[in-house]
């Protein structure tokens, strides 16, 4: 297994964090992801826009390996990951979030978190020890929800807060595993204005030393935080470039930006 | 998409306010298990304590792990036809007997887990529920389960070769011991790290996934376990009933275990021994009456689902919760 394998068998993917080439998905006749071909810089910030539709999801899906590709390859800080389980593919150092909130519901906060450093610090098979050896993960526990501003809420039931808290809540348990590749699938959906900025800020922060990969409709917030743009409509790769260059491809203006934001 | 989809019924949160009520329930269960004996038919508390700990076995697969099992009575029957051989016909001593027949049942629990377990949510139970079809035929053609007839005259034996355990009382007190240990390895693994990744993954297995999770062999290690622990209740009631039939292997007895766990509440520690005790407690009332059990049993089925979801245990605890909860703090 070339799994822990980090040397650098491509040197052309090395400033690449994420490479995906000639990547489809067909789903019977319907073709939802059609030779795209991706490459995000490590350390970047890179946003997925596009209209309804147009397979971000899938993408997500395909590069996660939670949905197999029908072809193409994809490569992970210079190993090949085609082929990995999604399980592997986190292991490997590259997580996602989900579209639709995805938390534990009635796990509380705290637990929430601890469940998702359990695996990092050995403590999940243990079927025999009790409960309280979780305990000693609470430090980080609690460092990673006051930096997303939930301690006061620790011990709360996921499903008893705000819309806008579960996000934060799911961005604290990505952020547990340390992963060096972000995949957030519309972190600001479905929020308050007020929490759009605090999220925003929370990713910006949190992406310090690590590649996101995040869809986002809002393109205020693209605009704000995103160092590249990639725009997807049916299942292809319309348009890449800066947010600037995005803004001013008229092709993208008519098939996206003028037609479904205001 | 998940499993989870399956208990949404199930309040998760129910566990939570009796944790802290835990040592009360404890010492009423223990005075209850001594009082017992003297009160009602011995025989009686021990099949009920075997049924008890059967659907807590159970519990620990649909209540913290999100997986519904339509196939629990071939370990619940197999293990007790195990014990039943071993005992009758290689005259092994009581424990032993025991032991064998739980560790027969985790090897059917692998066998079976194993391929169920790549399935989800629906055909996860139909696949539960066609192997154990299927173990029920074996069970029926093998020579040494005798098929009608089942195995008989059973020797309950002398415990480690010393205890009598023809004296009613001896037999009560080595099934009060299975029982109170079984339900202590239950509360270990519910309240362990490994529980708390079963329970991550009942509530989202995408989740769990995207945490890292190889959430296959979390399940199939709880599906073992759950099978090795229904295969003690069913080896000690081989031993209690002196008897090991086709009955215990039939899928009613998959369709029984669910209804209690269900009518105690499904995630709670004492549901399932509370779901037990009400169904056992039922059919010996009506057993001599013959009036049809099964009508009585669908009848509380249905009011169950439609006025107390989260069971007995599990509605009793919502409503301590809110009534301890409403005078003080507003969300």
């Amino acid at each position: 297994m070339t799994a822990h394998d980090r040397t650098l068998q491509q040197p052309v993917a090395a400033r690449a964090a994420l490479s995906a080439r000639g990547l489809s998905k067909r789903f019977g006749d319907f073709q939802a992801i059609d030779d795209v071909t991706l490459e995000v810089a490590e350390g970047t910030i890179h946003a997925l826009i596009g209209p309804n539709g147009a397979g971000k999801s899938t993408l997500f899906g395909l590069l996660t390996k939670f949905i197999p590709p029908t072809s193409g390859t994809i490569t992970l800080g210079g190993t090949d990951i085609t082929r990995f389980k999604p399980e592997e593919v986190v292991r490997q150092g590259m997580v996602r979030s989900f579209q639709i909130s995805a938390v534990f519901p009635h796990l509380s906060l705290r637990d929430n978190v601890r469940v998702a450093l359990q695996h990092k610090h050995g403590l999940d098979r243990q079927f025999w020890l009790p409960e309280r050896r979780l305990n000693a993960l609470n430090g980080e526990v609690d460092a990673l929800l006051d930096k997303v501003g939930l301690s006061d809420l620790a011990g709360r039931l996921a499903s008893e807060v705000s819309y806008g808290r579960k996000r934060a809540l799911e961005l604290a348990t990505t952020l547990a595993l340390d992963p060096q590749v972000m995949l957030l699938d519309e972190p600001m959906a479905g929020m308050a204005s007020a929490d759009i900025g605090t999220i925003a800020d929370l990713i910006r922060r949190s992406g310090e030393g690590r590649t996101i990969i995040m869809v986002e409709h809002n393109l205020d917030v693209v605009e704000d935080l995103c160092d590249r743009v990639t725009v997807l409509a049916r299942g292809a790769v319309l348009a890449e470039g800066s947010f600037d260059e995005i803004r001013a491809s008229q092709e993208v203006r008519e098939s996206y930006m003028g037609a479904g934001h205001d | 998409m998940s499993i989870t989809d399956n208990t949404d019924f199930a309040d998760r949160g129910a566990g939570r306010s009796i944790d802290w009520k835990m040592p009360v329930a404890i010492a009423v269960l223990l005075g209850l298990m001594v009082v017992a004996p003297f009160v009602a038919y011995p025989i009686f508390v021990m099949k009920l304590l075997c049924f008890a700990l059967f659907a807590s076995a159970f519990n620990m697969l649909l209540g913290y792990t999100g997986l519904l099992s339509f196939g629990h009575a071939t370990f619940f029957g197999g293990a007790a036809y195990a014990t039943a051989h071993a005992a009758k016909v290689w005259g092994l001593e009581p424990l032993t007997a025991i032991l064998f027949g739980t560790i027969c049942a985790a090897a059917m629990g692998a066998a079976m887990g194993i391929v169920a377990i790549r399935r989800q949510g629906i055909y996860f139970a139909m696949t539960t529920l066609a192997l154990s079809q299927m173990a029920y035929f074996l069970f029926l053609r093998a020579p040494f389960t005798h098929a009608e007839d089942g195995i008989q005259n059973v020797p309950r034996g002398r415990l480690l070769g010393m205890i009598d355990l023809g004296e009613t009382m001896a037999m009560y007190g080595l099934v009060c011991a299975v029982f109170l240990v079984g339900m202590a390895v239950i509360w270990r693994i519910v309240h362990s790290p490994f529980g708390q990744v079963l329970k991550a993954i009942r509530e989202n297995e995408a989740r769990a996934i995207s945490l890292g999770y190889r959430v296959d062999r979390y399940k199939l290690g709880a599906f073992v376990m759950s099978a090795a622990l229904t295969g003690l209740a069913g080896s000690t009631k081989a031993l209690v009933f002196q008897i090991a039939t086709l009955n215990d292997v039939a899928w009613h007895m998959s369709g029984e275990v669910i209804l209690m766990t269900l009518l105690g509440g499904v995630g709670t520690v004492l549901g399932p021994i509370v779901g037990a005790g009400v169904i056992v407690a039922i059919q010996n009332m009506f057993a001599t009456t013959g009036f049809p059990v099964s009508v009585i049993m669908g009848a509380i089925f249905v009011i169950c689902v439609m006025l107390f979801r989260k069971g007995i245990v599990g509605t009793l605890g919502q409503y301590l919760r809110q009534t301890r909860r409403d005078p003080g703090a507003k969300e």
